[in-house]
């Protein structure tokens, strides 16, 4: 498989603070990349890196092979890459719809611009269909700010899916969901991977260790370890650094 | 930003024909008070469409009226003669969008307080491009020539006594005309885009968003309309001075636009007739017109959240 999205050497420092260190990933279509290690470890830092959100300070991104080091985060987006947030990060005072439809909106030539929105608009049949992927079809008409904490999760995710990316960056969808709504999510995550390449960054290891195809272990910015979950489950060296030996 | 509903914008237009049928009953004053009114709620709806589109707060918006003003008295100076209207009224708006377009790209890099203070601060240099001059003519301002309804010899001939019925007419079509060009523009995509820009600029970014150009078109478009409210200003009052450019001007026009409400398109134009009326009435009970407009708007902002335009039986639906 060829990587969509490639990440080489990968570095940010905050003043004296090397958050990420050297990081290499690929990330390829139909794979299900996960990211975990203790708190502090860079994950986000890392997705934010990815998602141009953050500057690296060195290392390579590319996209499609393409050099997009240094571009800023609307230009990435762009280029195929959605990303959902750790903390949920949307239009609150907008309905379901809108929210996702902006979304798919962004990705539209500047010509369409003084187009007139209409029920049948491109953006609005691509929201649709992200709305129903994540199961929030029958909320598209509420506004976004009166969904639960698990639908706004899912609104998060049907946020990145709406531009129709190939790469998705998922920062800890599953942040304060309860043990059922995991498993629905655990189920979700594995279907947006057949046709996405995804990243994942998740401390629900149960959910973690049941989607991910290949996992990277982070550890005070550094890769510690890479490889399928069955090896990194066998790794001595993540066990004494984060997993422990009850797993 | 919500646009008037259907029976909003019956209402309205039923008022656009009771102002169009003032001649037949109003004095020429009140004729002039209405298109005093009328541009006044030009100019707030350039702003509107900063401040309720995509929630940018500008203090430069008079200098692009004053811009717009301007070009009239330096049009008819270089061409040694009242221009042509369907030469000055274009050439106010280029001129004023011509500068939003400039100052934008280094304004819109701040939000918030700071882009309060860089247009603030842009707006003052244009004021003091103008204030005691040779290019503006002095500092108490210049009377100039108003321009005429004519074009290639042909045209429409305004005397003393038509003069206020006719520019009430013209202004009335004007405020119609922009007013439709921005109902029409915030159903749009581009529409769309600023109001997600208003309610979470960051997100609008992360989704890939090119949301300062987005920001400059709305600022250059929003330059441009205050330009054209600026040529109705001089064209009305055929006096321009440098205080059409002040920052007050535009703080004005913020109070007119929080006056009739920031969540409505039409707010502006309701907001700009009660300013107007709040200050006719002030100015016939008591010689602190200011104090009396003052406490109704501070009463008006206090009891009403969403300015005049949120007066309504029914709670609106999300958008």
């Amino acid at each position: 498989m060829t990587p969509v999205l490639q990440a080489i050497g990968l570095s940010r420092r905050f003043g004296g603070l090397l958050a990420v260190a050297d990081v290499s990933l690929d990330l390829a279509i139909g794979e299900l990349h996960a990211v975990i290690g203790p708190n502090g470890a860079g994950k986000s830092t890392l997705v934010n890196l990815l998602a141009g959100e953050l500057t690296p300070s060195a290392g390579t991104i590319r996209i499609g092979g393409h050099d997009v080091t240094g571009w800023s985060n609307w230009r990435i987006a762009r280029s195929g890459v959605g990303r959902s947030f750790q903390r949920t990060n949307i239009m609150p005072e907008m309905t379901v719809l809108e929210n996702a439809r902006l979304a798919a909106q962004a990705l539209m030539p500047a010509r369409h611009l003084l187009r007139k929105l209409r029920r049948g608009d491109a953006s609005v049949t691509a929201a649709r269909a992200a709305l129903s992927r994540v199961g929030l079809a029958d909320a598209s008409d509420r506004a976004a700010g009166t969904l639960s904490h698990g639908q706004l999760r899912q609104l998060e995710i049907g946020i990145a899916l709406a531009a129709q990316p190939k790469v998705l960056l998922l920062d800890e969808p599953l942040a304060g969901m309860g043990p059922e709504e995991s498993e629905t999510f655990a189920a979700l995550l594995r279907e947006l991977a057949r046709d996405h390449a995804v990243l994942l960054v998740e401390h629900d290891m149960d959910v973690v260790f049941a989607v991910a195809h290949r996992m990277t272990v982070m550890l005070d910015g550094r890769v510690l370890e890479c490889g399928t979950p069955d090896a990194i489950r066998a790794s001595p060296a993540v066990r004494d650094a984060y997993l422990g030996h009850g797993v | 930003m919500r646009c008037a509903s259907p029976r909003g914008n019956l209402a309205l237009a039923l008022a656009a024909l009771a102002i169009a049928c003032m001649p037949f009953y109003a004095s020429p004053y009140h004729m002039q008070l209405a298109s005093t009114a009328m541009i006044a709620a030009m100019f707030a709806l350039s702003l509107q469409l900063l401040l309720g589109g995509a929630g940018m707060v500008s203090l430069a918006q008079a200098a692009f009226f004053g811009l717009g003003a301007y070009a009239v008295h330096l049009l008819g100076r270089a061409l040694g003669g009242p221009p042509s209207i369907f030469l000055s009224l274009p050439a106010s708006t280029l001129v004023a969008g011509l500068a939003a377009l400039v100052i934008g790209p280094f304004a819109l890099r701040t939000r918030g307080f700071f882009l309060l203070m860089t247009t603030l601060a842009f707006g003052q240099m244009l004021f003091f491009v103008f204030h005691d001059t040779p290019l503006g003519g002095g500092a108490d301002g210049v009377f100039i020539q108003r321009p005429v309804f004519a074009a290639f010899g042909v045209g429409f001939e305004v005397t003393r006594a038509n003069r206020p019925a006719v520019f009430l007419l013209v202004n009335l079509g004007v405020l119609t005309a922009m007013y439709a060009v921005l109902w029409w523009l915030m159903r749009t995509l581009f529409g769309h885009a600023l109001l997600g820009i208003r309610a979470n600029e960051d997100r609008m970014r992360a989704m890939g968003h090119d949301v300062l150009r987005l920001k400059l078109a709305a600022f250059v478009l929003a330059g441009a309309l205050a330009g054209i409210a600026g040529h109705m200003a001089a064209l009305n009052d055929a006096f321009v001075n440098p205080e059409l450019l002040g920052w007050h001007r535009s703080a004005e026009a913020l109070l007119i636009v929080l006056l009739g409400g920031i969540g409505a398109l039409h707010g502006p134009i309701l907001g700009a007739f009660a300013y107007t009326l709040i200050g006719e009435i002030g100015q016939s009970i008591t010689e602190r017109q200011r104090l009396v407009e003052g406490l109704v708007i501070l009463a008006a902002v206090l009891l009403l959240r969403h300015g005049l335009a949120g007066l309504r039986l029914r709670r609106p639906a999300p958008t």
